[in-house]
């Protein structure tokens, strides 16, 4: 690398690290499987480093950072197996909208994800470890602790559900306090 | 009682966006959930929010890394693309959203820990136990088998033995020789491989690195997890049986065995001794060696239904059947189980399962032997057949045990006496009637452990299985001596691990 494309890679990385998170959780919206979201988010920031020179410094990073992954997302629907359930091409054009112009609080709810999981007891945490660190399925949670399958897949909806709510009552809290 | 879904909008709709993140949903339910989504920004918003929260939950848990308030970002230096680009390897750009919550996992030590060790063994150092801390600035020399790292930064790194590697800080490894698969989580970009000649940072958070006698490092950047990948590189330990639980009396081990956790698939399982598939002895026939039983130090050993008992029904680790009869090749055809015209039967073991094993993915069979302190620290060799041949299957001999004598999951196992007949042991009837003397050994003895695949014996996945033969391999003067023998139970249906009613 040269030194202008050292300046013009780290202007890049400056938008890029404000807002990948925002990036990410624009292609999951489109992609709900994780592994492909990961995938085509990966491909997206390559695609952004190289289309860099197009980026009109004048403007926002995130609208155009967001209509490249819109293109891989297309693209990845397009060679991804018919086989597969996807949502309608006009339903994914209305939640790429929607998503863009709520992409803004997302940070916030990372917030207050930290402190609703602080308040979780040893037993919950242990159910969210279970599945998502260690990626055990429901039936091998309930094998191992000698629980019903159905069970465990209630608790765990439970869980989420209260981790939303809990999220969506700091939020409020916070507006109203201004 | 379910509740109609136009009761509760908000639950049914939680309901369809779980599954279909847990891949779970089906047609119906799909166009479902199309139709709630469409036209509705409530509930795109609350798709949003579930997919923010899935997210999030499993970069917290992967991540392990802390970070402040405002975000610990990943911030790629320069040298992310220079290095990328000088591998010519494609970028594998760090996948998802950043945590900014601090991970589920119980904090990180401030060390470098052995997550855990599949057969390993280094030069002059014990192994330490899973979890336990290995020495910085130390050179480890690992002779064999493969051991799993940690690092602070949530690093793990998988060395595959021969390998010599130091911890030079808590983000550094040195690799002397050998090699290391090596993950990297979020806020772990600064973690470094040292080689000899070279340094590997910053390449993307998979890569593989070989170091050769000559000190030269071959670098592969492993594009994605779910791409197929170098062959060489590793994201876990083989399948294997991980730890066995034993009971106690008085606070001493009554070698009797209570649970296993068995890594299958990838995946870990916890059984409980009573949920295995157990056995029953069908032929036995010892060869010239004439120790073949060992039971408990108080026990009868007079009637042939306690034998029985010995070798079928006990879950205790330090009774049951030794010093297998054998053969220095393997079989390619049915063992002969009873005499014929004045012809021998095979030496070895038969044993049938009380309900047939189904050929799963990973083990399929535990199999425990007893071993001498003066025994071979990786187990006494052995050969497992198929009963009946058919085109296809094979017999596969066992070299290495997955708990091994110098393992530190290896339990030493309470006193015995050892039985030893005034005769050769030809028959199941001679060795439930025969005359014999009882001993006891004067050294201490361990419970080791290794596992089966099916498949390995050329089974077809899926198929049920319900008897195998087990012979010695002959390959020293020590006889295996198989003290618990049994099935795991099939493995959770896709449908059951995931789409549950």
């Amino acid at each position: 690398m040269n030194a202008s494309q050292n300046e013009q890679y780290e202007v890049f990385l400056k938008h890029f690290v404000r807002d990948q998170t925002r990036i990410f959780a624009y292609v999951r919206s489109l992609l709900p499987q994780y592994a492909d979201a990961q995938d085509v988010f990966q491909r997206c920031s390559l695609t952004l480093w190289r289309s860099f020179d197009e980026f009109d410094e004048q403007r926002l990073f995130l609208p155009w950072a967001c209509r490249i992954a819109f293109n891989e997302v297309r693209n990845f629907r397009r060679v991804s197996s018919r086989d597969r359930l996807q949502f309608a091409d006009d339903l994914i054009e209305q939640l790429a909208e929607q998503r863009l112009v709520r992409l803004v609080d997302r940070d916030r709810r990372l917030t207050a994800l930290r402190e609703c999981t602080e308040k979780l007891n040893s037993s919950d945490r242990s159910l969210i470890q279970a599945v998502y660190e260690e990626l055990r399925t429901v039936s091998e949670v309930a094998i191992s602790t000698g629980k019903a399958a159905q069970s465990i897949y209630n608790r765990l909806s439970t869980l989420r559900r209260n981790l939303l709510q809990c999220i969506e009552r700091r939020l409020a809290t916070e507006d109203r306090s201004g | 009682m379910s509740q109609p879904p136009e009761l509760y909008p908000a639950r049914a709709l939680h309901e369809l966006i779980s599954k279909l993140v847990d891949g779970t949903i089906n047609a119906s339910e799909h166009s479902d959930l199309q139709e709630r989504l469409r036209d509705d920004a409530s509930a795109q918003q609350a798709y949003f929010d579930y997919l923010d929260l899935d997210s999030d939950l499993r970069q917290m848990t992967h991540s392990g890394a802390v970070s402040s308030g405002n975000g610990l970002w990943i911030l790629p230096v320069l040298g992310v693309m220079a290095a990328l680009l000088a591998l010519g390897a494609a970028i594998w750009w760090w996948s998802s959203s950043v945590s900014v919550v601090p991970t589920l996992a119980a904090p990180l030590a401030n060390e470098v820990l052995l997550l855990q060790s599949s057969g390993g063994q280094f030069f002059r150092d014990p192994m330490p136990s899973s979890g336990q801390a290995m020495d910085r600035n130390h050179e480890y020399a690992l002779t064999s088998g493969l051991i799993e790292l940690r690092f602070p930064d949530g690093t793990q790194v998988i060395v595959e033995g021969p390998s010599v590697i130091e911890l030079d800080n808590l983000h550094r490894l040195i690799v002397r020789q050998g090699t290391c698969s090596v993950f990297t989580p979020f806020g772990a970009e600064g973690f470094k491989v040292i080689t000899p000649r070279t340094e590997v940072a910053n390449v993307g958070p998979r890569f593989l690195v070989k170091v050769d006698e000559g000190g030269e490092a071959t670098v592969q950047v492993i594009e994605s997890a779910l791409a197929a990948g170098p062959k060489h590189y590793r994201d876990q330990l083989p399948d294997r049986i991980l730890n066995f639980r034993v009971g106690s009396t008085a606070g001493i081990s009554n070698g009797s065995l209570d649970e296993v956790s068995v890594q299958r698939g990838g995946h870990t399982f916890h059984y409980a001794v009573a949920d295995l598939i157990g056995v029953r002895i069908e032929h036995f026939q010892g060869g010239s060696n004439t120790h073949h039983l060992t039971v408990a130090t108080d026990a009868s050993v007079d009637a042939a239904s306690s034998r029985q008992e010995v070798l079928e029904s006990d879950r205790l680790l330090h009774t049951g059947v030794i010093n297998l009869g054998g053969s220095p090749d393997p079989i390619d055809r049915d063992p002969s189980l009873r005499e014929r015209e004045g012809q021998a039967t095979t030496q070895g073991m038969a044993i049938r399962f009380l309900s047939p094993v189904r050929n799963d993915s990973g083990p399929d069979v535990l199999f425990f032997e007893l071993q001498s302190v003066v025994g071979a620290s990786e187990g006494d060799a052995f050969r497992v057949s198929p009963l009946h041949f058919v085109p296809g299957l094979r017999s596969l001999t066992i070299n290495r045990y997955d708990i091994a004598l110098n393992a530190t999951e290896a339990k030493l196992i309470p006193d015995f006496d050892l039985l030893q007949f005034k005769s050769n042991v030809l028959s199941l009837d001679s060795l439930l009637t025969g005359d014999c003397v009882r001993r006891n050994p004067a050294i201490p003895f361990w419970a080791i452990a290794v596992t089966i695949d099916l498949s390995d014996l050329g089974y077809l996945p899926g198929s049920d299985v319900d008897g195998l033969f087990f012979q010695d391999a002959m390959d020293d003067d020590q006889s295996v001596d198989p003290v618990f023998i049994a099935g795991l139970p099939p493995l959770p249906t896709a449908a059951e691990g995931t789409s549950l009613p």
